[in-house]
């Protein structure tokens, strides 16, 4: 069996449970953020969080913009609310019988 | 004498009925679970998609052996042969009484691990040892190298496993409804407990068929809830 090793009880997130943590993010604040509050929100390395934006651009769920201040703003489409409300289904559905995601 | 079709027995055509309606709800939920299984990526949600997708399977073949039954009594007069009539039905049976059982077995295993992940005391958190399982009587047709015999319809032995499978799940799905209070937890637990009850009534149909009878409704009542989660999911806004 598994000898006396005890299963890590810490819980890895998914890629995809790591997209939503950070459309999730930038819902909360009102559908824009920029990647500081991402990076906190949705606790990510810097490293990690700049290719998990790329991805999401390349797949329309998230679009880049300037601010009036000339900041970086990442805006949610309507496809990322999309994707957020049937993950969120999903994660009802698994909790049903007592699972998470 | 005996030229006209024989009517339809209730207790075949309650049974059909229900396995047919079962077939559909569970092919439904195994169809959103891989749906989120795809969305996730979550290896539970595959599990579960298999174990609704099995039990679908496994009473869809059931279904259409006892339609094909149905069918055949109604085109033809007198009752069909015997032949047909027990090796069809057997090995539909047998079919979907393997699938059934290795769906909860999966769904054990799915339950197993989720507690294990959660709690490290594992003693704690695992309900209190079981009795033996059940030995069937009948253990020298098993012997190895000879084909398995089809099961004779909703054997007592097959029902009681299947009973007890679905007893441990439903003491799952009742804890976790009792922490969390959610509406789709009490439709899950309830989907586990009817078709638990409706399996034990089965399993009591050599006593009489009336129990049989009854477990078609409430295996219906069963497979209901689990609708009602998905219809559930429908109503309430992202």
């Amino acid at each position: 069996m598994t000898g006396g090793g005890r299963r890590a009880t810490k819980r890895y997130r998914t890629r995809m449970r790591i997209c939503r943590d950070i459309l999730d993010v930038v819902r909360s604040e009102g559908g824009a953020a920029g990647p500081t509050r991402i990076l906190y929100g949705a606790n990510l390395s810097h490293e990690r969080m700049t290719r998990y934006l790329a991805d999401l651009m390349e797949r329309g769920l998230l679009e880049e913009e300037v601010g009036e201040d000339g900041r970086t703003l990442y805006r949610i489409t309507e496809r990322g609310l999309e994707f957020l409300r049937e993950f969120r289904k999903v994660e009802r559905f698994a909790s049903a019988f007592g699972f998470a995601v | 004498m005996a030229d006209l079709p024989q009517p339809v027995p209730v207790p075949l055509l309650v049974d059909t009925v229900s396995d047919a309606f079962g077939a559909l709800a569970s092919v439904a939920v195994a169809y959103f679970a891989f749906r989120g299984y795809r969305l996730t990526g979550e290896a539970t949600l595959f599990h579960l998609h298999a174990s609704f997708a099995l039990i679908g399977a496994g009473l869809l073949v059931h279904a259409a052996a006892k339609i094909h039954m149905l069918a055949l009594g109604a085109s033809r007069p007198g009752p069909p042969p015997g032949v047909l009539r027990f090796e069809l039905l057997g090995y539909a049976y047998a079919v979907s009484f393997l699938a059934e059982a290795a769906a909860y077995l999966i769904l054990v295993y799915e339950y197993l691990r989720r507690t294990e992940a959660a709690a490290p005391s594992r003693a704690a958190a695992l309900p209190p040892p079981l009795p033996p399982l059940l030995s069937f009587p009948s253990s020298g047709a098993l012997r190895a190298g000879q084909p398995l015999p089809p099961l004779v319809e909703h054997h007592p032995a097959a029902e009681l496993l299947l009973t007890f499978l679905l007893v441990l799940i439903t003491y799952f799905a009742a804890s976790n409804y009792s922490a969390t209070r959610d509406r789709g937890a009490a439709l899950v637990t309830l989907g586990f407990a009817s078709l638990a009850a409706s399996h034990l009534l089965y399993s009591m149909g050599a006593v009489s068929v009336g129990f049989v009878t009854a477990a078609g409704p409430v295996r219906v009542l069963g497979f209901s809830a689990f609708l009602g989660v998905l219809a559930g999911l429908g109503g309430e806004g992202g």
